[in-house]
């Protein structure tokens, strides 16, 4: 199956297991889905987050330890960073932006696993984050604006509103699909280097990728995190 | 993959849902919690520094003033020790001086007195020579009126 820019991926686990077991081909049937594979690598990275975060909260202790720092360093740091750009409202957010970033982190990284695809290389869970990001700012948007919410939609100055009432609603629209395709196309081009560099010269080729990489995936989950918090600042900031 | 299928979108967004579900009750709510409470000790803690804190300082000078009493106390002793030792010494000066001019006057009293005693030895020596002074020249006794007599004469004669 072609998977990094229809280049065949050399090796995956998720295709091992459908292969072995030939329960893939039925679970992508009753899932409706073309392709299981990335929705396996979504599940282990739900499974990794799930089972960190129960290692984590069996073992927090006053002085913390490895994990429970890094843990702590990231939702403190988040928090942290949350409220100084959208102020104490913005302490709500906190789960979803944390999970969010944390989500996208972890796929991204699992990308860089040998015999793992990342999950956010497949257009469908960008979108699929992009739409949960769109839908919640333009709820809350709503829910703290009321009808009053329609003045974010009309710009700055009034005389241009008939304008801005046609423009905005399409930049608004724009940010998912730009969301969804800047995750997207990062991801995969990192997948398709890998993989190209991987056939060039697979340990002297792939290797210093593997450390761009990771800082790379680090900043793209960043991004769409900044992002989020800056759609989810303009619907909760008073509209000009 | 770039086909867009709806369904693969909505498995995903059940996915994040569960997700964001389950890490916020799993994660989030207690090391937030934690984290909170960790600031909590951290407060009490430093709250109980400061008490401390300021305890030693209040300590610290009512050691100093009672340092300083106690100085005071010490150089006041001092200065009434002098004070009492130089009364002292002034009054055993006194004592001293006054039992030297007692012993003076006793002394001079002594020999005012042995003066006297020596005069009337003198006085009586005297006498008895000049009785036998008279004897040898009158060769004969010298009775006890004569004697007088004579005696008187001579004191009169000497002064």
């Amino acid at each position: 199956m072609g998977f990094a820019g229809g280049l065949p991926h050399p090796l995956l686990y998720a295709d091992m297991l459908k292969s072995i077991g030939h329960w893939g081909a039925n679970v992508e049937q009753a899932l409706g889905v073309a392709s299981i594979n990335h929705v396996l690598y979504m599940w282990l990275a739900m499974g990794i987050l799930f089972s960190l975060g129960l290692i984590v909260r069996g073992r927090l202790q006053l002085v913390p330890g490895g994990l429970q720092n890094l843990f702590e360093t990231i939702i403190g740091g988040l928090e942290d960073f949350t409220v100084s750009n959208l102020g104490q409202e913005g302490r709500q957010f906190m789960p979803l932006l944390c999970t969010i970033f944390m989500f996208i982190l972890t796929m991204n990284y699992i990308g860089l696993i040998p015999g793992c695809d990342a999950p956010t290389a497949n257009i469908n869970t960008p979108a699929a984050m992009a739409i949960i990001v769109f839908l919640f700012y333009q709820g809350v948007g709503m829910k703290k604006w009321g009808f009053g919410y329609i003045k974010h939609f009309m710009g700055p100055v009034s005389f241009l509103a008939p304008l801005m009432l046609i423009l905005e609603p399409i930049s608004h629209i724009a940010r998912p699909l730009s969301l969804t395709l800047r995750l997207f196309g990062n991801i995969r081009g990192e997948e398709i280097v890998l993989i190209l560099m991987f056939f060039l010269a697979p340990l002297i080729g792939s290797l210093p990728m593997y450390f761009l990489f990771v800082l790379a995936k680090t900043i793209q989950a960043f991004i769409f995190f900044m992002l989020t918090m800056l759609y989810l600042q303009g619907s909760i900031e008073h509209a000009h | 993959m770039l086909e867009i299928n709806i369904w693969e979108i909505g498995v995903h967004i059940l996915n994040v849902i569960i997700l964001f579900i389950v890490l916020r009750l799993l994660l989030y709510k207690p090391i937030l919690k934690f984290i909170k409470k960790r600031e909590n000790i951290f407060a009490d803690k430093a709250d109980d520094l400061d008490d401390m804190e300021k305890g030693l300082v209040q300590q610290k000078q009512e050691y100093q003033q009672m340092m300083s009493e106690a100085n005071n106390e010490a150089a006041s002793i001092i200065t009434k020790s002098n004070e009492m030792a130089r009364d002292h010494a002034r009054e055993i000066l006194d004592n001293a001086k006054e039992h030297a001019r007692d012993l003076v006057v006793r002394a001079k009293k002594e020999i005012e007195g042995e003066k006297v005693q020596a005069r009337m030895d003198m006085k009586s020596d005297i006498a008895e020579m000049a009785i036998q002074i008279a004897e040898k020249v009158l060769e004969r006794e010298v009775s006890i009126d004569d004697n007088r007599k004579i005696i008187d004469e001579f004191f009169e004669r000497v002064g």
